[in-house]
């Protein structure tokens, strides 16, 4: 059981809902280990995958015999193999992620990463956490089985927002430090100078199954007519004159949903998976809903 | 000081109150909400994009780009540096020749006076000048006063301009032509007088002025006429006379001068120690003058003042003071084998008590006030005050001619000015013969004839001595008119003692001997508006109070604590009739009057400019509010 200060993480509610949901992957990834899930992965387990032709060398028992006496030709019964399951999750802890309401956006990605992380391990998959600021400045080293539980989220509580975004730097760590294939979900608002496309090209080294979830406030998404501002970047102390004007705002929201859409149409077409959200969404939505529309959970 | 006169120009001080109005601009500025947020990249650039998809999408929306725009046009044509096109005076040095006599201060319409409005015409006329222009502002009355020389500074001109102020005293454009002679012309080398290039002379007036017949050479003049109103009626002379009878009474008369075009009739009342007296009605002809008599009855001392009952547009002539001097008796020894007119014309004044002797028996004696000697002279002059007719005094400088003789002089001229010639008029006079004579350099011209002086004064500190230099008897000078007033003159004169000293009035502008009183060594005489004038009597027996251009009453003040009044009174028809004349008699040539300053070319860069700056704070206004982004 969580801890009181892991509860803030967690709360009992949440936890009974997620015990009816398991980490999906579209992708076919080699275990290490036999897991408690299924994989996309053709092995051996009672569950038939599929039919291949015979060739010399296959384990002769897998042969199937009723398919020869039909159509004279040899094939192969597959079974899917049941394997463990890497499932990462890298968070955005820069000072950008320490604003927003009902709650900060840094402190929902917290919680979603906690909730996830619920799933995966009660699944027997093998978590792994990053802490993501201009580079990977911890992490959770990866670990299997539910008892994982309460040092993860004890970790989770050990991060607090602070210092700038290097995405591209972060991701880049990400893959020196985890080698084993698997899925990443990176929770952040990807707002970072350099753009995103650098640091998303890192997961193409290895074949991750990838999950960008963006965390927006709904202030920064739809903002209000405030008068005339001098904005202060919190990250790199820029300031920009504003005067918050009806034309300046209505610009203003077109370009975030330019952004967020140009993130989307990356992601899309390059085989990962994205999901916009902000802080005032509730979490038990975001999972129960979004991310199981997005096959990420089932 | 002339280097910072652009100190005293408004539009300095106009501009200058920009600079805390910019600081308030920059307080405003500061006051933008400071708010940090989790990135300001997006914001950037949605800026960015606005700016960047602006231009065409919002062109008629945004009032920062036509507010720059326009400065941008403004700044343009401010440099192509326009001209209006009026009509061309062509002239770089400007005369400004600004009226301030005593008409001047009659009120127009419009409720400004005739300077008040000279000044603005004469502000108009610096705003069409171009920046290499100069000009040079002088005012005329009485006197003529360069107000300010000639300079391309506007502040220091139009300050000069406003600073004039009307003197109640007639005009004269004699001394100005001068000025504007050397200002105008030149002297070539063959001693021709020629007029200089780009020259423009603007007289600002409304006519009431001599003619300037010797300004021939004069080029570019402009007349501009200022006011119309002809509604005056005022006293314009005044006089107090002891009645020519045997009892004492004194005469106070008044000259009532009609501007308007109509008959008038107004009421003169007479006020003497503040007590009203009598009242007269003067029925005056059109642009005439008609004199109403006042007697003063029993009362034979104090400051008479005449007020004439008129609401019209010069209030300096409606009222008129006089001072009615107590009679002294005066003691008269007239030297003489004999003379009937002489006697006669002495015994009509009341005052006087004569006494005859011949001139054998004469001795000298002070008991006498005035000593007359006629056809003889003495070997032996004590102090006193002298008359010697047909005879030249003991005195040295006083000596015959060769020959001593001159026959049939003709007289010339006279001192005008002078208290013995008031209201003397010698023109005609006949002399059959006279003595030739030369006179002391200190003495004093009355009468001239070509030949010779007729009437000469010559005074010392204890003596005056009134030379007549012919025969009466070989004249007609007793059957004129000018024969018992000049006598009465000579003993006003002579016996001016304590209050008897001054005339009863004296018209403004003209200058006024203060005669020490007894042990008196300095005097304080006292303007109507209170300016002080110090006068010390060290070493001269006579000081002149000039500055006289107030009407109203001057006190003199001895260091002996003797007080008394001097009433100035401006006295000149020719003021009082304030209708503005049509035209100016200028160098034989009649200037037609205009109603305003003819325009030159007028460069309005600065206009342009001034207009740039002001869209450029409006715009830095809008700018940093955001109003419109």
């Amino acid at each position: 059981m969580a801890t009181p200060d892991l509860k803030s993480l967690l709360e009992p509610e949440l936890l009974a809902r997620l015990d009816q949901l398991e980490v999906l992957t579209h992708k076919i990834f080699r275990g290490r280990q036999k897991g408690e899930r299924r994989s996309r992965k053709k092995g051996q387990s009672v569950e038939f995958a599929d039919y291949r032709e015979y060739v010399p060398g296959d384990d002769t028992r897998h042969l199937d015999w009723n398919v020869f006496g039909r159509l004279e030709r040899l094939y192969i019964k597959l079974f899917l193999e049941e394997e463990d399951l890497a499932f990462y999750v890298i968070v955005d802890s820069s000072k950008s992620m320490d604003f927003g309401t009902p709650m900060t956006k840094f402190a929902y990605a917290r919680k979603l990463a906690a909730a996830l992380a619920y799933v995966a391990l009660r699944n027997q998959d093998k978590v792994g956490i990053s802490d993501a600021k201009d580079r990977v400045v911890s992490r959770f080293r990866p670990a299997r089985g539910k008892a994982q539980l309460t040092k993860v989220l004890s970790y989770l509580l050990t991060m607090e927002p602070s210092d700038r975004t290097n995405l591209t730097q972060s991701c880049r760590d990400f893959v020196l430090q985890n080698k084993q294939s698997g899925i990443v979900v990176i929770i952040s608002d990807f707002l970072d100078e350099r753009g995103y496309e650098e640091a998303l090209k890192q997961f193409f080294l290895r074949s991750y199954d990838v999950y960008a979830i963006q965390v927006l406030s709904p202030e920064e998404k739809n903002p209000k007519n405030l008068g005339h501002l001098e904005l202060v970047d919190s990250e790199t102390g820029e300031r920009q004159e504003i005067t918050a004007s009806d034309m300046l705002l209505k610009q203003y929201r077109q370009t975030v949903e330019t952004y967020c859409s140009g993130l989307r149409d990356w992601c899309t077409s390059r085989g990962m998976t994205y999901l916009a959200t902000t802080t005032d969404v509730a979490i038990d939505t975001m999972l129960l809903s979004y991310l199981r529309q997005r096959g990420l959970l089932r | 000081m002339s280097s910072l006169s652009f100190l005293q120009n408004p539009l300095f001080w106009s501009l200058g109150a920009l600079l805390p109005l910019l600081v308030v601009f920059y307080l405003l500025k500061l006051k933008r909400k400071r708010v940090t947020m989790p990135s300001t990249l997006l914001w950037r650039r949605s800026v960015q994009d606005l700016i960047a998809n602006a231009p065409f999408q919002k062109l008629r929306n945004n009032i920062l780009l036509w507010l720059q725009l326009l400065l941008l046009a403004l700044l343009i044509l401010a440099f192509m540096r326009p001209v209006m096109k009026l009509e061309n005076l062509g002239g770089t040095t400007v005369v400004l020749l600004i009226d301030n006599s005593a008409s001047m201060a009659s009120t127009e319409a419009n409720g400004m006076t005739r300077l008040e409005l000279a000044q603005k015409a004469a502000r108009e006329a610096l705003d069409t000048l171009g920046n290499r222009d100069e000009a040079i502002v002088i005012s005329f009355s009485d006197r003529t006063n360069v107000v300010q020389t000639l300079t391309s500074d506007r502040g220091a001109l139009r300050a000069a301009i406003n600073s004039i102020q009307v003197r109640d005293v007639e005009t004269t454009l004699q001394e100005a032509g001068l000025i504007l002679q050397g200002l105008t012309t030149y002297t070539n080398e063959e001693n021709t007088i020629l007029p200089r290039e780009n020259t423009k002379t603007i007289i600002l007036s409304d006519g009431v002025i001599d003619a300037l017949d010797s300004l021939t050479d004069v080029p570019n003049v402009e007349y501009v006429r200022i006011g119309e109103s002809t509604d005056n009626i005022g006293i314009s002379g005044i006089d107090v006379r002891e009645a020519f009878t045997d009892t004492f009474e004194y005469q106070i008369f008044a000259s009532v001068t009609n501007a308007t075009d109509e008959e008038q009739t107004a009421y003169v009342e007479l006020q003497v120690n503040g007590e009203l007296l009598d009242v007269r009605s003067a029925t005056v002809a059109p642009r005439q003058t008609s004199g109403v008599v006042f007697s003063t009855g029993e009362v034979l001392e104090g400051m008479a003042t005449l007020t004439l009952d008129s609401d019209d547009a010069l209030k300096t002539d409606n009222l008129a003071r006089a001072l009615i001097a107590p009679p002294t008796d005066i003691n008269v020894l007239l030297v003489s084998a004999d003379n009937y007119f002489l006697e006669q014309v002495l015994q009509i004044d009341p005052r006087i008590t004569i006494s005859k002797i011949r001139p054998a028996d004469y001795l000298p004696s002070d008991e006498y006030d005035i000593v007359v000697f006629d056809n003889c002279t003495t070997g032996d002059l004590p102090p006193g005050n002298f008359l010697f007719v047909n005879a030249l005094p003991p005195i040295e400088g006083f000596a015959l001619n060769d020959p001593a003789d001159a026959t049939n002089p003709q007289v010339i001229d006279w001192n005008r000015v002078h208290p013995l010639n008031r209201f003397c008029n010698f023109d005609g006079l006949q002399i059959g013969k006279s003595l030739s004579y030369t006179a002391p350099r200190s003495s004093v011209s009355i009468l001239e004839a070509l030949q010779t002086d007729l009437i000469t004064l010559q005074e010392t500190d204890t003596q005056r001595i009134v030379v007549v230099g012919f025969d009466i008897f070989q004249s007609y000078w007793p059957l004129d008119v000018s024969f018992p007033i000049f006598m009465s003159n000579l003993v006003d004169y002579f016996s001016r003692n304590r209050m008897g000293l001054y005339q009863p009035s004296y018209a403004t502008g003209s200058a006024i001997a203060i005669y020490p009183d007894k042990e008196a060594v300095k005097a304080t005489v006292t303007s109507p508006s209170g300016r002080t004038h110090e006068f010390s009597f060290d070493g001269i027996s006579t000081a002149y109070m000039t500055e006289t251009h107030e009407a109203g009453v001057y006190t003199v003040e001895f260091d002996t604590g003797t007080r008394y009044l001097l009433p100035v009174n401006l006295q000149s028809p020719s003021e009082s009739l304030i209708a503005p004349a049509d035209e100016l008699a200028v160098g034989g040539r009649e200037i037609i009057g205009t109603d305003q300053v003819v325009k030159t070319n007028q460069e309005i860069w600065h206009w342009l400019a001034l207009a740039a700056l002001l869209f450029l704070l409006i715009e830095w206004f809008i700018y940093t509010r955001r109003t419109f982004m």
